[in-house]
């Protein structure tokens, strides 16, 4: 199983070498107090985290409360204008060191004045430290890997598994266009009509 | 053509064993303006090739005389509808995380639709490959309803030749793919039109996460439907059915065998008691 999921890893890496040239329109924005001010490069020490926030417990309360990109959402017309006025910490995907379960694995969440606030989970984030993806942050998975990776290879695994099926159906319905006994049979005509 | 369409739903799953790889792109494997867009446009048009390739052999089947010619016009729109899904969507998949056409109705901010420290895709170009979707879904769609209804004619009239029950078969068919590619329809319009249009769709990375794997679930669904359509036959039965009664045959026989083992047992050990 390890191996079909390391497989599909490396294809992906390898489809992922060719990127799109850089035709990018788009220009950055700059919104009020928590403006990043910042530009693309600035990818480990995030965006102007220390400039933007007096403490960790502001940052959070920026992105995961109120004030987060996630209150509303797109379709509630009260607040999409809050969405897009959001400025994010971190370039996707990373997130600030002692993230959610990044050096806390039993880690609770708290409910506070009606929206989540996961206080004890981000008690540990250290400010202007972007250097660990979302990913890694999502605490203990199994076969030593972590939660996130582990979802992606159970779900890797359940959608080879219909491929696998597929695979079988060919080989019990015996596909005439299948080239390898073909293409053997005419190179041994070819064999035999030259000697 | 079978083989056409069990070899489309390989395509499709391994395209989703890819995005599965990984499903957020949380974990940097996967990026959404390149790669993970791309191999979702591709997983999004599979299933869809599969109904084309089932409308055009249904109208071979009704159309296509005794020789069961596909007509020009259908193999020609085959063609078109297949290049022009694969080459539009998976290209308006990947402008729509890198160019800029929306404006999100936001008057006292202008170009509030730019963003690059985070994927967001642009709503115009998303409701356009919708709308690209959409064309094809409706014509299909009408292909297969305009075909069922052909075959209901041919066997309500019941001149000439007598329907036979794999055209009954096919008039079902037609009119379940007819209803699901009108229902693809309304939803494609519903999510390029109304809120959705004009409208940046952002992925900001989230505070925490679950095992639901979201939008992976219907696509496995759609890949073990396919599988389940695709069945080959094997003595006279479809494959499942031939399975699990050869299983249950299996079972039976053994149940059979270990009950008269008890019996021949206890029959022994009685005539023991009894010595």
């Amino acid at each position: 199983m390890i191996n079909i999921y390391q497989f599909i890893l490396g294809v992906t890496a390898l489809s992922s070498c060719t990127s799109i040239p850089s035709w990018q329109w788009r220009r950055q924005l700059v919104h009020g107090k928590y403006s990043t001010g910042m530009d693309n490069e600035h990818l480990v020490g995030g965006f102007n985290q220390t400039g933007r926030f007096n403490s960790s417990a502001e940052l959070i309360h920026y992105v995961c409360s109120n004030n987060g990109a996630f209150y509303g959402g797109l379709l509630a017309k009260a607040s999409w204008e809050h969405y897009y006025t959001y400025d994010p910490v971190c370039r996707f995907p990373y997130v600030n060191k002692g993230w959610y379960k990044d050096g806390d694995q039993n880690c609770d969440t708290t409910v506070i004045e009606g929206s989540k606030i996961y206080s004890q989970c981000f008690e540990d984030v250290v400010m202007d430290d972007c250097t660990i993806t979302f990913a890694q942050s999502t605490g203990d998975g199994f076969w030593g890997m972590n939660m996130y990776d582990s979802k992606c290879l159970v779900w890797t695994c359940f959608t080879m598994l219909p491929f696998m099926i597929s695979l079988y159906y060919l080989k019990v319905s015996e596909p005439p266009w299948c080239l390898v006994p073909r293409a053997s049979s005419l190179l041994k005509k070819l064999t035999q009509t030259s000697s | 053509m079978n083989e056409k369409m069990v070899f489309m739903n390989m395509m499709f799953s391994f395209c989703s064993a890819i995005i599965a790889s990984d499903i957020e792109c949380l974990a940097g494997r996967l990026d959404f303006e390149t790669t993970r867009s791309f191999f979702f446009a591709l997983a999004q048009f599979c299933p869809v090739h599969v109904g084309i390739l089932l409308v055009t052999a249904w109208i071979t089947i009704v159309d296509g005389g005794k020789k069961k010619k596909t007509p020009v016009w259908a193999r020609y729109m085959e063609n078109f509808s297949t290049a022009y899904g694969y080459c539009v969507t998976t290209f308006l998949s990947c402008a729509g995380y890198n160019i800029c056409l929306t404006d999100n109705n936001i008057p006292e901010d202008d170009g509030v639709c730019e963003y690059n420290h985070y994927p967001s895709e642009d709503g115009k170009v998303s409701a356009y490959k919708r709308i690209v979707l959409c064309s094809i879904y409706v014509t299909y769609g009408v292909l297969a309803g305009v075909y069922g209804s052909k075959i209901t004619m041919q066997l309500k009239s019941g001149k000439g030749k007598k329907a036979s029950p794999e055209e009954k078969k096919i008039r079902r068919w037609c009119y379940l793919v007819c209803t699901l590619y009108m229902g693809m329809t309304f939803t494609s319009i519903g999510g390029a039109m109304y809120e959705r249009y004009n409208r940046t769709i952002k992925m900001p990375v989230p505070c925490e996460t679950s095992w639901s794997p979201g939008f992976m679930f219907p696509m496995y669904m759609v890949q073990f439907a396919i599988c389940y359509a695709q069945q080959p036959m094997k003595k006279g039965k479809k494959f499942t059915t031939h399975v699990v009664s050869s299983a249950f045959a299996k079972f039976k026989s053994t149940n059979r065998s270990s009950s008269r083992r008890s019996k021949k047992s206890s029959k022994s050990t009685g005539g023991e008691r009894a010595s």
